[in-house]
């Protein structure tokens, strides 16, 4: 192929990520330094009161410092439910291990909105939940499950499973299997084996998940507004409120800018982590 | 019983517990449809198919529907083929500037969707396309042309180029190498990629809720607005035919050309 109709091959892909990518980054940059004017949303006047406005007020820092938390939480949880499945994948040599990996991506091709509604059905009034502990006995009246920081922490964490397994499922296949072999005939126990040789040897997988999920938390919008009712406040429905409800554009954009450099910091870490940056790796 | 067959068992039994929870949402979603009772109730107390009979006689669902498919499908056309370009001049034809390249066609992938929706808002408004078809397709195509990429770069670094070589060695024209040789070799991760695309527009809700107007109103933007103020049997019903759509087009994808086969996202 000639270098110009590999410019050419490369150039519908290139105008997608400019039109859809690049252009909106740098248009959500310039208005986030715009004036706000209730009503025409802006006059083009240059301003940095938004920013100010984000970080002088209480109530925005601490919608920002509860959103963090939240990401710590869900990368914690994550983290140790995904581990087990991971090294179970890798150590297995069960024929299923086929199924299983696939099972694992298939609740990501469904989409959040229908695991949302899985969510309710399980934690609602007349849930799942609910209706095992009536029928245990250990209440009498239906637990207000549904509507807290419990339920978007439960499906978050759900829902960013695979993005936890399948960094550390990679990290652990390429540890050689001997190397635990000779820590069990050098007279460790299993657990000691583990915890000494394997679980270390896996911590770029560890982190690399960790960085993921934590960055995927921290801007999740769809799962909280479903399952958090009005209480739960994150920062992305602060932006969301901003941009759809109040046309506060300028502001929106600010917050945007904002959660882009959080998660962009968390993003180049995890690609440095993984040093995986090539189309084909 | 010896330490290491206890230890296999704690995993087995961690690994059971983690896979109920990732797979218990939907599958009491599909149990939830047969559901005959007027509200949402688990474990039902009688089962009916009268949910999916509401669901035939809801015209907003169905359009809904219909706007997902269509969307879907030309959005797996426009991002196959503009990423199966992109994928073969990048695999076939390393130049300098190459990774920064890469980097630019991956990064739809790692900036987050609430943050792509927002920012698609003010350019598709400066730009009078904000709730038409089109616009949609445009972020649509955005956020699945990264999958298109790396599973057509994946197949084709599979492929020796010294097949092709040889083709051209042998008299063919660069087209009619890439045609009659290379072209059949990417077919299994072009296939995987097309319908990554349109699984992925299909259950994608975060750009629709910043960019759909009341004409594009998309499947899980629909169920995402119904569940804000019902949560009737009626959306478990949606998700069901929803959840077999999907699993119908991977199984046919997977007998077809070998999802499996094409490389790991």
């Amino acid at each position: 192929m000639k270098p110009r109709i590999r410019s050419l091959a490369l150039l519908p892909s290139l105008a997608i990520v400019g039109i859809g990518l690049v252009l909106p980054g740098l248009l959500m940059l310039a208005y986030s330094f715009l004036r706000y004017v209730p009503g025409r949303i802006t006059d083009f006047t240059l301003s940095i009161e938004n920013y100010l406005r984000l970080f002088g007020d209480f109530f925005y820092l601490g919608v920002v410092v509860r959103t963090l938390q939240l990401g710590v939480i869900v990368t914690v949880l994550s983290l140790l439910l995904a581990y087990p499945v991971a090294y179970y994948l890798a150590r297995t040599t069960s024929r299923f291990k086929g199924v299983l990996t696939y099972l694992v991506f298939l609740p990501m091709m469904v989409g959040i909105v229908v695991r949302a509604y899985g969510w309710i059905v399980i934690l609602g009034r007349e849930g799942l939940l609910n209706t095992g502990l009536q029928s245990l006995g250990v209440v009498d009246e239906p637990v207000r499950l549904l509507y807290s920081m419990h339920a978007v922490v439960l499906a978050l964490v759900e829902v960013l499973l695979p993005f936890m397994i399948m960094p550390i499922l990679s990290s652990l296949e390429k540890i050689d299997r001997h190397v635990e072999e000779a820590a069990r005939a050098a007279g460790a126990t299993p657990m000691q084996a583990f915890l000494r040789v394997t679980l270390p040897l896996s911590f770029p997988g560890v982190v690399s998940g960790s960085l993921l999920v934590f960055s995927l938390s921290i801007t999740a919008y769809a799962l909280p507004a479903l399952l958090g009712g009005t209480k739960v406040k994150l920062i992305a429905a602060l932006a969301y409120d901003a941009m759809l409800v109040g046309y506060n554009w300028p502001f929106g954009s600010a917050i945007g800018i904002f959660m882009g450099l959080v998660s962009g910091t968390v993003v180049y870490l995890y690609l440095r982590t993984t040093g995986r940056r090539g189309v084909a790796r | 019983m010896s330490r290491a067959s206890r230890w296999w068992r704690v995993v087995g039994a961690m690994t059971i517990v983690a896979y109920l929870y990732m797979l218990g949402p939907i599958v009491v979603v599909i149990v939830e449809s047969f559901n005959a009772s007027d509200q949402m109730r688990f474990p039902p107390q009688g089962w009916s198919l009268r949910w999916f009979h509401a669901l035939a006689a809801n015209t907003d669902f169905l359009t809904s529907f219909r706007v997902s498919l269509v969307l879907g499908v030309i959005t797996a056309v426009i991002a196959t083929v503009a990423g199966t370009l992109a994928a073969y001049a990048l695999v076939r034809h390393r130049r300098p500037r190459q990774a920064g390249i890469e980097t630019l066609l991956l990064a739809p992938l790692y900036v987050p969707r609430v943050l792509l929706g927002m920012a698609l808002l003010l350019t598709l408004s400066k730009l009078n396309l904000t709730g038409s078809l089109l616009g949609m397709a445009i972020g649509h195509v955005l956020i699945t042309l990264p999958f298109v990429v790396r599973t057509v770069s994946a197949s084709l670094a599979g492929v020796d180029p010294a097949t092709e070589e040889a083709a051209r060695i042998l008299g063919a024209t660069w087209r009619q190498a890439f045609l009659r040789v290379t072209a059949p070799l990417m077919r299994s991760g072009v296939m995987a990629g097309a319908v990554f695309a349109f699984i992925i527009s299909f259950s994608d809700v975060y750009l629709a809720l910043f960019i759909a107007g009341p004409s594009t109103i998309t499947l899980p933007l629909r169920l995402f607005n119904y569940m804000e103020w019902e949560q009737t049997p009626l959306v478990a019903a949606v998700s069901t035919v929803q959840v077999v759509l999907i699993l119908a087009v991977m199984i046919i994808a997977e007998k077809v050309v070998g999802l499996s086969s094409a490389g790991r996202l």
